[in-house]
Protein backbone atom coordinates (compact mmCIF):
# COMPACT_ATOMS: atom_id res chain seq x y z
CA UNK A 1 0.00 0.00 0.00
CA UNK A 2 1.60 3.34 -0.77
CA UNK A 3 1.90 6.30 1.40
CA UNK A 4 -0.73 8.65 -0.60
CA UNK A 5 -3.30 5.47 -0.28
CA UNK A 6 -2.48 5.54 3.49
CA UNK A 7 -3.28 9.12 3.57
CA UNK A 8 -6.56 9.00 2.02
CA UNK A 9 -7.08 6.03 4.08
CA UNK A 10 -6.67 7.82 7.19
CA UNK A 11 -8.70 10.72 5.79
CA UNK A 12 -11.53 8.38 6.10
CA UNK A 13 -11.14 8.15 9.58
CA UNK A 14 -9.41 4.20 9.30
CA UNK A 15 -6.37 4.62 12.68
CA UNK A 16 -5.33 1.22 10.92
CA UNK A 17 -3.34 3.23 8.28
CA UNK A 18 -1.66 5.21 10.85
CA UNK A 19 -0.19 1.99 12.46
CA UNK A 20 1.43 1.14 8.59
CA UNK A 21 2.73 4.67 8.59
CA UNK A 22 4.11 4.24 12.14
CA UNK A 23 5.61 0.60 11.29
CA UNK A 24 6.96 2.21 8.28
CA UNK A 25 8.70 5.43 9.74
CA UNK A 26 8.56 5.08 13.43
CA UNK A 27 12.69 3.95 13.02
CA UNK A 28 13.45 7.56 10.92
CA UNK A 29 11.57 9.32 13.11
CA UNK A 30 13.10 7.98 16.34
CA UNK A 31 16.73 7.89 15.11
CA UNK A 32 16.03 11.76 14.24
CA UNK A 33 14.33 12.55 17.09
CA UNK A 34 16.83 10.90 19.29
CA UNK A 35 19.90 12.20 17.53
CA UNK A 36 18.56 15.85 18.31
CA UNK A 37 17.31 15.27 21.95
CA UNK A 38 20.49 13.16 22.95
CA UNK A 39 17.86 10.92 25.16
CA UNK A 40 16.08 8.18 24.57
CA UNK A 41 13.47 8.45 26.76
CA UNK A 42 12.83 12.22 24.67
CA UNK A 43 13.07 10.47 21.44
CA UNK A 44 10.12 8.01 22.75
CA UNK A 45 8.37 11.16 23.75
CA UNK A 46 8.97 12.70 20.01
CA UNK A 47 8.32 9.66 18.25
CA UNK A 48 4.71 9.45 20.03
CA UNK A 49 3.80 13.04 19.47
CA UNK A 50 5.06 13.20 15.85
CA UNK A 51 2.53 10.49 15.05
CA UNK A 52 -0.40 11.96 16.96
CA UNK A 53 0.65 15.41 15.09
CA UNK A 54 0.62 13.19 12.09
CA UNK A 55 -3.25 12.69 13.16
CA UNK A 56 -4.21 15.59 14.02
CA UNK A 57 -2.97 17.25 11.01
CA UNK A 58 -3.82 14.95 8.41
CA UNK A 59 -6.05 17.32 6.88
CA UNK A 60 -3.51 19.49 6.15
CA UNK A 61 -1.32 17.59 4.21
CA UNK A 62 -1.82 18.99 0.68
CA UNK A 63 0.43 16.51 -0.95
CA UNK A 64 3.16 19.25 -1.56
CA UNK A 65 5.79 17.17 -0.43
CA UNK A 66 5.92 13.29 -0.18
CA UNK A 67 4.54 11.79 3.22
CA UNK A 68 8.22 10.65 4.12
CA UNK A 69 9.54 14.24 3.98
CA UNK A 70 6.10 15.45 5.77
CA UNK A 71 6.45 13.07 8.58
CA UNK A 72 10.10 13.91 8.98
CA UNK A 73 9.77 17.71 9.25
CA UNK A 74 7.18 17.31 11.65
CA UNK A 75 9.70 14.31 13.41
CA UNK A 76 12.14 17.56 13.50
CA UNK A 77 10.35 20.13 14.81
CA UNK A 78 8.79 18.22 17.97
CA UNK A 79 12.09 17.08 18.42
CA UNK A 80 12.75 21.15 18.65
CA UNK A 81 9.91 21.96 20.59
CA UNK A 82 10.95 19.45 22.96
CA UNK A 83 14.29 20.92 23.68
CA UNK A 84 12.90 24.22 23.62
CA UNK A 85 10.16 23.57 26.01
CA UNK A 86 13.36 21.34 28.52
CA UNK A 87 15.59 24.62 27.97
CA UNK A 88 12.70 26.66 29.27
CA UNK A 89 12.21 24.28 31.77
CA UNK A 90 15.65 23.99 32.55
CA UNK A 91 15.62 20.07 32.63
CA UNK A 92 18.64 18.32 31.06
CA UNK A 93 18.16 15.46 28.69
CA UNK A 94 19.86 12.37 29.82
CA UNK A 95 21.18 10.09 27.81
CA UNK A 96 19.00 7.23 29.13
CA UNK A 97 18.36 3.44 27.11
CA UNK A 98 15.41 2.23 27.16
CA UNK A 99 14.24 -1.03 28.62
CA UNK A 100 15.03 -4.36 26.47
CA UNK A 101 17.60 -2.00 24.01
CA UNK A 102 19.87 -4.46 22.88
CA UNK A 103 22.33 -1.02 21.23
CA UNK A 104 24.45 -2.39 18.01
CA UNK A 105 27.73 -1.86 19.79
CA UNK A 106 27.32 -4.29 22.33
CA UNK A 107 26.75 -7.84 19.76
CA UNK A 108 27.73 -10.58 20.79
CA UNK A 109 29.16 -11.33 17.74
CA UNK A 110 31.77 -8.46 17.87
CA UNK A 111 35.43 -8.78 18.90
CA UNK A 112 35.68 -6.94 22.47
CA UNK A 113 38.16 -5.01 21.41
CA UNK A 114 36.35 -3.22 18.83
CA UNK A 115 33.36 -3.22 20.93
CA UNK A 116 35.19 -1.28 23.86
CA UNK A 117 36.39 1.26 20.92
CA UNK A 118 32.78 1.42 19.23
CA UNK A 119 31.32 2.41 22.62
CA UNK A 120 34.33 4.94 23.43
CA UNK A 121 33.38 6.58 20.35
CA UNK A 122 29.63 6.29 20.25
CA UNK A 123 30.13 7.83 24.22
CA UNK A 124 32.26 10.54 22.68
CA UNK A 125 30.09 11.86 20.16
CA UNK A 126 27.23 11.92 22.05
CA UNK A 127 29.11 14.18 24.76
CA UNK A 128 30.69 15.89 22.20
CA UNK A 129 26.89 16.45 20.62
CA UNK A 130 25.23 17.10 23.62
CA UNK A 131 27.27 20.33 24.48
CA UNK A 132 25.81 22.16 21.22
CA UNK A 133 23.19 24.27 21.78
CA UNK A 134 19.51 22.97 20.55
CA UNK A 135 19.67 24.70 16.99
CA UNK A 136 23.49 23.91 16.30
CA UNK A 137 22.78 20.09 17.22
CA UNK A 138 19.42 20.23 14.21
CA UNK A 139 22.05 22.02 11.90
CA UNK A 140 24.50 19.51 12.08
CA UNK A 141 22.12 16.17 12.45
CA UNK A 142 20.29 17.74 9.41
CA UNK A 143 23.11 18.79 7.48
CA UNK A 144 25.94 16.21 8.14
CA UNK A 145 23.95 13.15 9.12
CA UNK A 146 20.44 13.59 6.78
CA UNK A 147 21.84 15.82 4.04
CA UNK A 148 20.05 17.89 3.72
CA UNK A 149 20.65 20.91 2.10
CA UNK A 150 21.01 24.46 3.36
CA UNK A 151 18.19 26.32 1.91
CA UNK A 152 16.44 22.63 2.82
CA UNK A 153 17.07 23.26 6.81
CA UNK A 154 16.42 27.50 6.76
CA UNK A 155 12.89 25.96 5.86
CA UNK A 156 12.58 23.40 8.59
CA UNK A 157 14.05 25.68 11.17
CA UNK A 158 12.36 29.27 9.26
CA UNK A 159 15.32 30.80 9.63
CA UNK A 160 17.58 32.22 6.48
CA UNK A 161 20.51 30.31 4.91
CA UNK A 162 22.71 32.43 6.05
CA UNK A 163 21.84 31.61 9.65
CA UNK A 164 22.40 28.53 8.92
CA UNK A 165 25.90 28.20 7.45
CA UNK A 166 27.13 30.23 10.21
CA UNK A 167 25.46 28.17 12.60
CA UNK A 168 26.87 25.03 10.87
CA UNK A 169 30.38 26.70 11.05
CA UNK A 170 30.42 27.14 15.09
CA UNK A 171 29.09 23.66 15.64
CA UNK A 172 31.47 21.84 13.57
CA UNK A 173 34.37 24.07 14.98
CA UNK A 174 33.42 23.54 18.59
CA UNK A 175 32.50 19.84 17.42
CA UNK A 176 36.51 19.36 16.09
CA UNK A 177 37.55 20.82 19.17
CA UNK A 178 36.04 18.51 21.37
CA UNK A 179 36.64 15.47 19.53
CA UNK A 180 40.43 16.49 18.56
CA UNK A 181 41.69 14.08 21.47
CA UNK A 182 39.60 11.27 19.79
CA UNK A 183 40.62 12.04 15.86
CA UNK A 184 44.09 12.26 16.69
CA UNK A 185 44.15 8.79 18.20
CA UNK A 186 43.35 8.29 14.28
CA UNK A 187 39.89 6.10 15.69
CA UNK B 1 44.64 35.38 -4.55
CA UNK B 2 46.53 35.20 -1.57
CA UNK B 3 44.88 34.47 1.06
CA UNK B 4 45.63 34.28 4.75
CA UNK B 5 45.19 31.39 7.47
CA UNK B 6 42.94 33.17 9.62
CA UNK B 7 40.68 33.60 6.42
CA UNK B 8 41.05 30.04 5.24
CA UNK B 9 40.04 28.69 8.20
CA UNK B 10 37.03 30.74 8.45
CA UNK B 11 35.81 29.19 5.33
CA UNK B 12 37.04 25.37 6.04
CA UNK B 13 33.61 24.49 7.03
CA UNK B 14 31.85 25.56 3.21
CA UNK B 15 34.92 24.38 1.72
CA UNK B 16 34.70 20.81 2.68
CA UNK B 17 30.71 21.10 1.40
CA UNK B 18 31.44 22.75 -1.93
CA UNK B 19 29.82 25.48 -1.03
CA UNK B 20 32.09 28.77 -2.22
CA UNK B 21 32.96 30.15 -5.59
CA UNK B 22 34.76 28.27 -8.01
CA UNK B 23 37.87 31.12 -7.63
CA UNK B 24 37.87 30.95 -3.50
CA UNK B 25 37.57 27.27 -3.81
CA UNK B 26 41.03 27.11 -5.77
CA UNK B 27 42.44 29.96 -3.76
CA UNK B 28 41.94 27.99 -0.50
CA UNK B 29 43.27 24.80 -2.19
CA UNK B 30 46.23 26.31 -3.56
CA UNK B 31 46.65 27.84 0.09
CA UNK B 32 46.35 24.12 1.42
CA UNK B 33 48.86 22.32 -0.64
CA UNK B 34 51.23 25.12 1.19
CA UNK B 35 50.40 25.56 4.83
CA UNK B 36 50.47 21.91 6.83
CA UNK B 37 48.55 23.95 9.73
CA UNK B 38 45.45 24.04 8.02
CA UNK B 39 45.52 21.19 5.74
CA UNK B 40 45.88 19.49 9.65
CA UNK B 41 42.65 21.39 10.62
CA UNK B 42 40.83 20.36 7.84
CA UNK B 43 41.31 16.84 8.17
CA UNK B 44 40.32 17.38 11.63
CA UNK B 45 37.24 18.74 10.51
CA UNK B 46 36.09 16.39 7.94
CA UNK B 47 37.01 13.08 9.95
CA UNK B 48 34.57 15.27 12.71
CA UNK B 49 31.97 15.41 9.93
CA UNK B 50 32.75 11.87 9.34
CA UNK B 51 32.20 10.67 12.92
CA UNK B 52 28.93 12.29 13.78
CA UNK B 53 27.56 10.75 10.22
CA UNK B 54 28.68 7.58 11.29
CA UNK B 55 26.99 7.48 14.76
CA UNK B 56 25.43 4.68 15.78
CA UNK B 57 21.91 5.17 17.30
CA UNK B 58 20.84 2.23 19.08
CA UNK B 59 17.23 1.20 18.18
CA UNK B 60 14.78 0.35 21.21
CA UNK B 61 13.63 -2.86 21.53
CA UNK B 62 9.91 -3.87 19.42
CA UNK B 63 8.32 -4.04 22.80
CA UNK B 64 9.38 -0.69 23.25
CA UNK B 65 7.71 0.51 19.95
CA UNK B 66 4.75 -1.39 20.59
CA UNK B 67 4.51 0.40 23.64
CA UNK B 68 4.65 3.84 22.00
CA UNK B 69 1.95 2.81 19.89
CA UNK B 70 -0.40 2.02 22.88
CA UNK B 71 0.28 5.75 23.82
CA UNK B 72 -0.63 6.81 20.42
CA UNK B 73 -3.61 5.17 20.17
CA UNK B 74 -4.74 5.95 23.85
CA UNK B 75 -4.22 9.62 22.59
CA UNK B 76 -5.80 8.98 19.40
CA UNK B 77 -8.81 8.02 20.97
CA UNK B 78 -9.09 11.25 22.69
CA UNK B 79 -9.06 13.52 19.46
CA UNK B 80 -10.66 10.94 17.52
CA UNK B 81 -13.92 12.50 17.80
CA UNK B 82 -12.64 15.86 17.40
CA UNK B 83 -10.75 14.93 14.13
CA UNK B 84 -13.52 13.25 12.91
CA UNK B 85 -15.68 16.10 13.06
CA UNK B 86 -13.05 18.17 11.34
CA UNK B 87 -13.09 15.46 8.46
CA UNK B 88 -16.63 15.26 8.21
CA UNK B 89 -16.83 19.40 7.91
CA UNK B 90 -13.94 19.43 5.40
CA UNK B 91 -15.80 16.60 3.32
CA UNK B 92 -18.98 18.73 3.31
CA UNK B 93 -17.47 21.75 2.23
CA UNK B 94 -15.60 19.88 -0.59
CA UNK B 95 -19.15 18.87 -1.72
CA UNK B 96 -20.58 22.12 -1.03
CA UNK B 97 -17.57 23.73 -3.51
CA UNK B 98 -18.00 21.02 -6.11
CA UNK B 99 -21.68 21.55 -6.18
CA UNK B 100 -21.16 25.26 -6.22
CA UNK B 101 -17.97 25.09 -8.85
CA UNK B 102 -20.47 22.64 -10.69
CA UNK B 103 -22.91 25.96 -11.18
CA UNK B 104 -20.37 28.43 -12.21
CA UNK B 105 -20.08 29.76 -9.59
CA UNK B 106 -16.27 30.86 -8.54
CA UNK B 107 -13.83 29.93 -5.86
CA UNK B 108 -13.87 33.25 -3.86
CA UNK B 109 -17.61 33.79 -4.40
CA UNK B 110 -17.76 30.81 -2.46
CA UNK B 111 -16.01 32.01 0.50
CA UNK B 112 -17.82 34.91 0.49
CA UNK B 113 -21.63 32.97 0.72
CA UNK B 114 -20.07 30.25 3.34
CA UNK B 115 -18.32 33.23 5.61
CA UNK B 116 -21.73 34.89 5.29
CA UNK B 117 -23.87 32.09 5.91
CA UNK B 118 -21.57 31.07 9.28
CA UNK B 119 -21.51 34.69 10.28
CA UNK B 120 -25.41 34.79 10.09
CA UNK B 121 -25.59 30.96 12.12
CA UNK B 122 -23.56 32.04 14.71
CA UNK B 123 -25.61 35.42 15.35
CA UNK B 124 -28.67 32.91 15.53
CA UNK B 125 -27.15 30.54 17.71
CA UNK B 126 -25.74 33.11 20.34
CA UNK B 127 -29.27 34.92 20.62
CA UNK B 128 -31.05 31.99 20.69
CA UNK B 129 -29.75 28.98 22.04
CA UNK B 130 -27.01 29.44 24.30
CA UNK B 131 -28.04 32.68 25.59
CA UNK B 132 -28.79 31.81 29.73
CA UNK B 133 -31.71 33.11 30.87
CA UNK B 134 -31.57 36.38 32.80
CA UNK B 135 -32.78 34.59 35.93
CA UNK B 136 -30.34 31.95 35.35
CA UNK B 137 -28.02 34.19 35.60
CA UNK B 138 -28.79 36.30 38.46
CA UNK B 139 -29.52 33.80 40.66
CA UNK B 140 -26.02 32.04 39.85
CA UNK B 141 -23.79 35.32 39.82
CA UNK B 142 -25.22 36.37 43.12
CA UNK B 143 -25.04 33.26 44.73
CA UNK B 144 -21.37 32.73 43.53
CA UNK B 145 -20.64 36.48 44.70
CA UNK B 146 -22.37 36.00 48.27
CA UNK B 147 -19.75 33.31 49.56
CA UNK B 148 -17.15 35.75 48.90
CA UNK B 149 -15.88 38.98 50.72
CA UNK B 150 -15.25 41.13 47.80
CA UNK B 151 -18.81 42.06 46.37
CA UNK B 152 -19.72 45.54 47.75
CA UNK B 153 -22.04 46.41 44.75
CA UNK B 154 -24.47 44.93 42.25
CA UNK B 155 -24.31 45.69 38.46
CA UNK B 156 -25.49 44.71 35.65
CA UNK B 157 -24.50 44.69 32.61
CA UNK B 158 -26.37 44.70 29.25
CA UNK B 159 -24.67 44.09 26.24
CA UNK B 160 -23.63 46.64 23.40
CA UNK B 161 -25.16 44.78 20.77
CA UNK B 162 -28.47 44.30 22.47
CA UNK B 163 -31.83 44.02 20.46
CA UNK B 164 -33.55 45.70 23.34
CA UNK B 165 -31.45 48.49 24.54
CA UNK B 166 -31.56 49.67 28.06
CA UNK B 167 -33.20 52.92 28.96
CA UNK B 168 -32.73 55.40 31.30
CA UNK B 169 -35.47 54.10 33.39
CA UNK B 170 -33.76 50.72 33.66
CA UNK B 171 -29.78 52.04 34.66
CA UNK B 172 -30.29 53.80 37.94
CA UNK B 173 -29.51 52.33 41.52
CA UNK B 174 -27.00 51.35 44.22
CA UNK B 175 -27.58 48.45 46.05
CA UNK B 176 -25.46 46.41 48.57
CA UNK B 177 -22.58 46.91 50.48
CA UNK B 178 -20.62 43.84 51.87
CA UNK B 179 -19.08 43.82 55.37
CA UNK B 180 -18.06 40.09 56.44
CA UNK B 181 -20.86 38.06 55.14
CA UNK B 182 -23.68 40.78 55.92
CA UNK B 183 -25.11 43.26 54.25
CA UNK B 184 -25.49 47.06 54.39
CA UNK B 185 -28.85 48.16 52.63
CA UNK B 186 -29.15 52.42 52.70
CA UNK B 187 -27.25 51.84 56.44
CA UNK B 188 -28.95 48.81 57.32
CA UNK B 189 -26.99 45.40 58.40
CA UNK B 190 -28.81 42.68 57.09
CA UNK B 191 -27.40 39.05 57.66
CA UNK B 192 -28.51 37.71 54.18
CA UNK B 193 -30.48 34.14 54.25
CA UNK B 194 -31.44 33.32 51.18
CA UNK B 195 -31.67 34.59 47.15
CA UNK B 196 -34.99 34.16 44.98
CA UNK B 197 -35.84 35.36 41.74
CA UNK B 198 -39.38 35.07 40.20
CA UNK B 199 -40.97 36.86 37.92
CA UNK B 200 -38.27 39.02 37.15
CA UNK B 201 -37.87 40.07 40.58
CA UNK B 202 -34.94 39.34 42.61
CA UNK B 203 -35.43 39.01 46.15
CA UNK B 204 -33.28 39.16 48.99
CA UNK B 205 -33.96 37.56 52.81
CA UNK B 206 -32.81 38.11 55.70
CA UNK B 207 -32.47 39.47 59.77
CA UNK B 208 -31.55 43.08 60.30
CA UNK B 209 -28.46 42.99 62.42
CA UNK B 210 -29.12 44.41 65.77
CA UNK B 211 -25.79 43.97 66.92
CA UNK B 212 -24.52 47.64 64.92
CA UNK B 213 -26.62 50.41 64.90
CA UNK B 214 -28.06 51.68 61.34
CA UNK B 215 -26.19 54.76 59.57
CA UNK B 216 -26.93 57.80 58.44
CA UNK B 217 -30.72 59.48 58.22
CA UNK B 218 -34.45 58.27 57.60
CA UNK B 219 -33.43 54.62 58.24
CA UNK B 220 -36.38 52.08 59.73
CA UNK B 221 -36.30 50.63 62.77
CA UNK B 222 -35.46 47.52 63.56
CA UNK B 223 -37.74 46.61 66.16
CA UNK B 224 -40.31 44.59 64.38
CA UNK B 225 -38.72 43.53 61.39
CA UNK B 226 -37.62 39.84 62.20
CA UNK B 227 -36.93 39.01 58.27
CA UNK B 228 -37.40 41.94 55.75
CA UNK B 229 -37.23 41.48 52.15
CA UNK B 230 -35.33 43.29 49.69
CA UNK B 231 -36.63 43.20 46.54
CA UNK B 232 -35.38 44.52 43.18
CA UNK B 233 -37.85 45.04 40.52
CA UNK B 234 -37.49 45.82 36.46
CA UNK B 235 -34.26 43.76 36.70
CA UNK B 236 -35.35 41.11 34.20
CA UNK B 237 -36.39 43.94 31.81
CA UNK B 238 -33.37 44.93 30.93
CA UNK B 239 -31.97 41.96 29.13
CA UNK B 240 -28.92 41.78 30.97
CA UNK B 241 -26.42 39.63 29.26
CA UNK B 242 -23.97 39.67 32.55
CA UNK B 243 -24.60 40.09 36.34
CA UNK B 244 -21.81 40.86 38.75
CA UNK B 245 -21.23 41.87 42.15
CA UNK B 246 -18.16 44.06 41.82
CA UNK B 247 -15.42 45.46 44.17
CA UNK B 248 -17.02 48.86 43.59
CA UNK B 249 -17.29 51.30 40.05
CA UNK B 250 -14.28 52.93 39.51
CA UNK B 251 -14.97 56.68 40.46
CA UNK B 252 -14.51 59.24 37.36
CA UNK B 253 -15.28 62.48 39.26
CA UNK B 254 -14.42 61.49 43.51
CA UNK B 255 -16.08 64.56 44.21
CA UNK B 256 -19.98 63.02 43.45
CA UNK B 257 -21.88 61.42 45.85
CA UNK B 258 -22.11 57.38 45.73
CA UNK B 259 -25.38 57.48 44.03
CA UNK B 260 -24.80 60.18 41.53
CA UNK B 261 -21.48 58.56 41.00
CA UNK B 262 -23.48 55.76 39.74
CA UNK B 263 -25.64 57.72 37.89
CA UNK B 264 -23.21 59.24 36.23
CA UNK B 265 -20.95 56.58 35.69
CA UNK B 266 -23.96 54.85 34.04
CA UNK B 267 -25.04 57.24 31.73
CA UNK B 268 -21.23 57.22 30.46
CA UNK B 269 -21.29 53.96 29.79
CA UNK B 270 -24.09 52.23 28.04
CA UNK B 271 -22.21 48.82 29.34
CA UNK B 272 -23.70 48.92 32.83
CA UNK B 273 -26.99 49.67 34.13
CA UNK B 274 -27.54 49.10 37.87
CA UNK B 275 -30.72 47.86 39.95
CA UNK B 276 -31.92 50.78 42.15
CA UNK B 277 -33.53 50.18 45.69
CA UNK B 278 -35.05 52.52 47.98
CA UNK B 279 -35.41 51.85 51.81
CA UNK B 280 -39.23 51.28 50.80
CA UNK B 281 -38.38 48.08 49.77
CA UNK B 282 -37.15 46.56 52.84
CA UNK B 283 -40.55 45.43 54.22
Amino acid sequence: MTDTTLIESLLEGNIEALGVLFERYRHMVYNVAYRITRSHHDASDVTQETFIKVFKSISRFRGESNVETWIYRIAVNSALNHLRKMERRREEPFDDVPEGEIPPTKRSSDDPGRCLERNELRRAISQAMRKLSPDHRAVVVLHDVEGLTHAEISKILGCSEGTVKSRLHYARKKLRRILKPLVETGI
Amino acid sequence: MRLRCRTVRGLLSEYIDGDLSPELHVAISAHLSGCERCRREIEELRRTVELVREEEIPMPSESHFDELWSGITAEIEEVAVHTGFKLYLMRGLRSVRETLEGWGISWKIKYVVVTLALILLSLIVDRTLFRPSVDEILFNTIQRSLSSEEAPFLAIEVPRYSNRPITADYKTGLILRKDKGRFQVMGVMINLKSVQIKDGVLTLVGDIDLSKPPEGDDLPRSDGIPAPELKLKDIALSSPSRVWLSDSPKPRESRLSEESLLRSMIYADTDAAFANVSIGDLN
